[in-house]
């Protein structure tokens, strides 16, 4: 957080899907949700579209605040339906549809400081999408090695085992597995 | 790059390197710039999968949480209700569209609540009283609470006559009011204008006119959308109903 802001009393929404808690799920359906659908409808959405939305703007919550410890400083519906507008212009973009007649100007709802680490959260998801995407085309044995290795914590030796190989044999198959998607990566031209 | 390249960067992140071997790296980086873009990208899908799989168990359950209440929120008549719910849901609807039916003309609230919804915006700028009452403004019509919400607008006007998004949403607000007349003045005035609010304004006369059976009208009005404005779908759409 870069300012010296005042927690909003709406971050208990975030603690709630940090914690996995099933009344808070319950409740930002309630209350948001139906909104939410209206407005992906009446710009050209259909309900199984603003159901995807809606959950994804939520995943991408639920990452930030996991990984970026994302204080509110705003309430939690404008953040949630900032996070909404962006996603379903992008696809709209993609799609080549039509655009909307709402603009994006979210800038007093949520204040700059969400605004910013918002539009990173959105940066980081595509990243993390092209990264997926292109890990999903490795050879299975690749994947596993690397699906083992790089999880946090993760013993190397112990994973070495696991899989029947030697130390050094396993970190000599990782960084080939790791160059060939990085390779991949790079060709494409992910942006830092 | 070689094979040992990408060995170093991997083993340089997972600080698994003799200090001497870790500085000549390090020194690597600084005097070589495609070996310092590479672990760039290198380190950056690293970190990436790091935190992918580090939270994918947590991810994929709390995803199965929400594809279920998906099903609920987000299906063509959601959401569910519970019969003993959905019971007094349909008393409580019958007795409000009677009060409705007696009080306002419903006929006429339709096509605006069907094809004429929209948010106002907040401005971007707090600091001032007008801005102040802006936002409450904004609240307030996006409540969908147009009797409150006409005050305000009426002062905004005031101040600033020849603002086009003020007048937009006054109008449409008129229009929820079933105030037509005083409503298509407004949106006239927009639409004449050079506004961003333009062609929306022409939707929502097209949509008055749609609203009082006055096909022709509405036909006009709606064909002064252009193709690419960004209210030509719903334009599309309301004329297609006129067939």
């Amino acid at each position: 957080m870069a300012e010296d802001k005042k927690i909003h009393q709406d971050q208990r929404y975030i603690e709630g899907l940090l914690h996995d808690d099933e009344r808070v799920i319950d409740e930002i359906y309630k209350r948001f949700s139906q909104k939410i659908k209206r407005w992906i409808m009446n710009n050209s959405g259909s309900v199984a579209e603003a159901g995807d939305v809606f959950q994804e703007a939520v995943i991408v919550v639920y990452k930030q605040s996991r990984e970026k410890d994302l204080k509110l400083t705003c309430p939690f519906e404008a953040y949630l339906m900032a996070i909404v507008k962006r996603m379903w212009f992008k696809m709209l973009k993609t799609r080549g549809r039509r655009g909307v007649t709402i603009d994006l100007d979210d800038v007093y709802n949520v204040g700059t400081s969400n605004i910013e680490e918002m539009e990173e959260a959105l940066a980081q998801e595509e990243k993390e999408s092209k990264i997926m995407n292109y890990f999903e085309t490795l050879g299975e044995r690749c994947k596993e090695i690397i699906r083992l290795c790089l999880k946090k914590g993760a013993a190397q030796e112990e994973i070495a085992e696991q899989l029947g190989l030697s130390y050094g044999y396993l970190r000599k198959k990782k960084s080939k597995c790791m160059a060939a998607l990085v390779q991949k990566v790079k060709s494409a031209g992910l942006k830092g | 790059m070689t094979d040992t390249d990408f060995e170093n960067m991997d083993r340089y992140l997972h600080d698994d390197f003799p200090a001497l071997e870790r500085e000549a790296f390090e020194e690597r980086l600084e005097k070589d710039a495609e070996f310092k873009e590479q672990f760039r990208v290198y380190s950056e899908v690293y970190h990436v999968l790091s935190e992918h799989f580090d939270r994918s168990e947590e991810e994929q359950a709390l995803r199965g949480k929400l594809k279920q209440k998906n099903q609920h929120y987000f299906n063509e008549t959601s959401p569910k209700k519970s019969p003993k719910k959905l019971w007094i849901s349909v008393i409580s609807v019958a007795a409000a569209a009677i009060i409705i039916f007696l009080l306002w003309a419903p006929w006429q609230q339709n096509a605006l609540n069907q094809y004429g919804q929209i948010e106002m915006t907040n401005p971007t700028v707090r600091g001032n009283e007008q801005n102040e009452r802006m936002i409450r403004a904004a609240q307030l019509f996006n409540a969908g609470d147009y009797q409150k919400v006409l005050p305000l607008l009426d002062s905004a006007v005031r101040i600033k006559p020849d603002n086009a998004q003020n007048l937009f949403y006054r109008g449409v607000t008129l229009l929820h009011l079933n105030k037509n007349e005083k409503a298509l003045q407004d949106l006239q005035k927009v639409f004449n204008g050079t506004s961003v609010y333009r062609f929306e304004a022409a939707y929502f006369i097209g949509l008055a006119y749609y609203n009082s059976a006055e096909k022709d009208s509405c036909r006009e009005w709606l064909n002064k959308i252009p193709d690419d404005a960004a209210v030509a779908d719903k334009a599309q759409r309301l004329l297609k109903k006129l067939e």
